[in-house]
């Protein structure tokens, strides 16, 4: 038996889903670039958890709401668990002065301008995971401000966040402030 | 530490006991127990448009190290303590919280 969805209802699952993943992107402090697979692993939980849907019960957007939020939180734990075995930026042992967020990231933009120097491959591994929980203590705007400045120089992710050039630095101050009170440093 | 006096606060030029980014990076390196002055004075004033006796980025800067004091505090990282000077001022201290351990 075929599975009929109609135009509005396919629109009320992609709209759950998108929210969802780009929430995830945030909480997580994932790249921009995996949204859109994120999204698709999203709707098609959604999709093939229709049939499961009951009228009664109560309204399509909360059933799908609720749906998403438990596929998030399993697709939550399984990026945990990889970045828990790999390291949030995984570096191949036969590359060994490959730097992920370097690579990314010059060290005079992005991040790397708020912790204001150099690293090398080892310490980096331990600085992503500091990072990573210093981010994740951060307000929703800052923390967006921060998954933008992972591939983008602040001159960039100004122009893309759509703030004043006063409030984006203003913000990065905050980020960067914020860094040190998590204790965030950098070893020469 | 050594008690402040009028003359201490009358003559002295207003400056801010600690600036907001050292602030930071106390807390980010200090352990339980250690503490730090993040203001002399009457912070209530001294942070008040109109009242205060720093220019104004001073001013605002004050108010942003004593909001960051206190969400700490919220968030049980830091004890806040005053201490009296007699009639001229109080020393606001910060203090590092233990962390519990679970049980």
């Amino acid at each position: 038996m075929s599975l009929q969805i109609s135009p509005s209802d396919l629109q009320i699952l992609q709209h759950e889903s998108e929210l969802a993943a780009r929430r995830l992107i945030r909480r997580l402090w994932l790249p921009y670039s995996e949204l859109a697979d994120l999204h698709q692993e999203l709707l098609l939980d959604l999709i093939a958890r229709l049939p499961g849907f009951d009228p009664k019960r109560g309204s399509l957007g909360a059933f799908v709401g609720t749906v998403a939020k438990h596929k998030s939180a399993g697709i939550a734990r399984r990026i945990h668990r990889e970045h828990q075995l790999f390291g949030a930026e995984p570096i191949s042992i036969d590359d060994p002065d490959r730097c992920g967020l370097r690579e990314t990231v010059p060290d005079d933009a992005g991040l790397g301008s708020l912790l204001g120097g150099a690293c090398d491959a080892h310490v980096s591994m331990d600085l992503a995971r500091d990072v990573i929980r210093s981010v994740s203590v951060l307000p929703a705007g800052l923390r967006d401000l921060c998954a933008l400045l992972q591939s983008e120089t602040p001159t960039a992710a100004c122009r893309k966040s759509g703030l004043s050039r006063a409030t984006f630095y203003r913000r990065l101050r905050e980020i960067r402030l914020s860094f040190l009170v998590s204790g965030l440093r950098m070893v020469a | 530490m050594t008690a402040l006096t009028v003359s201490d606060l009358q003559s002295a030029p207003p400056s801010l006991t600690i600036r907001e980014e050292e602030f930071c990076e106390w807390v980010g390196r200090a352990e339980p127990g250690q503490q730090v002055d993040y203001h002399r004075g009457i912070l209530g004033m001294d942070r008040a448009k109109g009242f205060s006796p720093f220019d104004e980025k001073r001013r605002r800067e004050l108010g942003r190290i004593a909001n960051r004091a206190m969400a700490l505090a919220q968030k049980g990282r830091l004890l806040l303590v005053q201490r009296r000077h007699g009639e001229v001022g109080i020393s606001y201290i910060a203090i590092i919280a233990t962390r519990r351990r679970a049980p």
